[in-house]
């Protein structure tokens, strides 16, 4: 019985240790990335130069991706007015799935639907959530697996780093 | 085989649906192997992850024997004293994998090997070693591998780069079964794995599993459809197995 508690309480610090993973730099190349919107409109990634954008993958089965949303959400209310989006690009499921989510946990972010998986293969999306950092040029700079509070650092320095360079 | 010693002690009461075995390997270690007989020809190891078969374990057991499977479901962490972390995989040696493989073959039944996750890795090495200590002349007892959601990647995939699967995963050849829940990220690149493990020598097939996420069978937060799809999974495995046997007797292409 000691034996399993003390494996669970280890599995609790894994947990612990995989969501506190700082944002990684990324060199590589940005992919393109065109979807569409709950109401159809299409959103292209190169619409939004010159606004820090954070592309976020994510599903409404995954419980690390439901966790960090409401801390998404506080950090685009707290940079509200400032050059900065968030793209959240939902794995697959479909339209009906994600609007029930979505009446169910409010966002005040554009939520976008990979119907095909196509993005997620050209953006190499293993698991979920996955989150990139862009930058006002349209580059990714940084590459994030797991759950994040991202109203907190260091995610909130990077992000305010990336706001300041012009 | 070199199996220094097989001591299998029951501890449950006669007419019970499982026992508790132990084996002894050729390195010396003693596994703790669950063990839910069954008449038929075909015997079943699943080795679980680290979390184990979970709650819903002893019914799949169940009933896998009420369609004449045998399941064996070795406890290699606890055997080893190792916690019930993804890391400890790492310290399974595939050796004792083998061992229980040996073992299996020898009640010359047919053995599947069944892993979930990251154990898959582990299994397939495991299997490797087995195959390599057999000579050609002995009797094809083992019918293949079903493989939950496998993980077969190199390491942890980092997002935004190409993700190179483990060594073992193009070196593999048997008939395996992979059975992929549909609400999982896996799901994506199932056909880059097929792809590669075709291309390694394995014959392989894929079956959707719709509605569920990874881990369906010992979530703590189940799904209707998850719940569903665990009370089906003795008929699924059972059609896996099924698809084995079709799988060995397929040309290579």
């Amino acid at each position: 019985m000691i034996k399993r508690i003390l494996g669970f309480l280890m599995l609790l610090l894994a947990a612990a240790t995989a969501a506190a993973q700082p944002p990684t730099p990324y060199t590589g190349p940005t992919p393109p990335l065109a979807l569409r919107d709950l109401n159809g409109k299409i959103h292209h990634l190169r619409d939004y130069r010159g606004k820090v954008v954070m592309v976020q993958f994510w599903a409404t089965y995954c419980p690390p991706c439901v966790k960090e949303m409401p801390s998404v959400e506080r950090l685009k209310s707290r940079l509200a007015g400032k050059p900065f989006a968030v793209l959240a690009v939902n794995l697959g499921e479909s339209k009906q799935r994600v609007r029930a989510f979505l009446r169910k946990i409010h966002v005040n972010f554009t939520v976008l639907l990979d119907t095909h998986g196509r993005a997620l293969r050209r953006w190499r999306v293993y698991a979920v959530p996955s989150t990139f950092l862009i930058d006002r040029h349209g580059a990714i700079r940084y590459r994030i697996y797991g759950g994040q509070a991202w109203d907190k650092p260091p995610q909130t320095q990077i992000i305010a780093r990336l706001l300041a360079q012009p | 085989m070199r199996l220094a010693a097989v001591l299998f002690v029951v501890l449950t009461l006669f007419g019970a649906s499982t026992a508790a075995a132990t084996l002894t390997t050729s390195n010396g270690a003693k596994l703790f192997v669950r063990v839910s007989p069954a008449p038929g020809k075909l015997l079943l190891i699943w080795f679980p992850c680290f979390e184990g078969a979970g709650p819903s374990g002893p019914a799949i057991l169940k009933g896998l024997a009420r369609q004449g499977v045998e399941t064996w479901v070795p406890n290699i962490a606890d055997s080893l004293f190792l916690p019930a972390t993804p890391e400890s995989l790492n310290k399974i040696p595939d050796a004792d994998i083998a061992d229980i493989i040996a073992h299996a073959a020898a009640t010359r039944k047919q053995v599947v090997v069944m892993a979930a996750g990251h154990a898959a890795r582990n299994v397939l090495r495991g299997v490797r070693l087995w195959q390599r200590r057999q000579s050609s002349a002995a009797p094809q007892r083992l019918a293949g591998a079903i493989l939950l959601y496998p993980h077969l990647y190199a390491g942890h995939p980092l997002p935004g780069s190409a993700s190179p699967y483990a060594p073992i995963a193009h070196r593999t050849r048997l008939p395996i079964v992979i059975l992929q829940p549909e609400r999982d990220p896996g799901k994506w690149w199932i056909h880059r794995l097929e792809a590669l493990l075709k291309n390694g020598g394995s014959r392989v097939e894929t079956i959707a599993l719709p509605g569920v996420r990874d881990a369906f069978y010992f979530r703590r937060d189940p799904t209707a459809a998850e719940r569903r799809v665990t009370q089906r999974l003795p008929a699924i495995l059972l059609n896996a197995m099924q698809v084995l046997h079709t799988l060995r007797e397929t040309p290579h292409d």
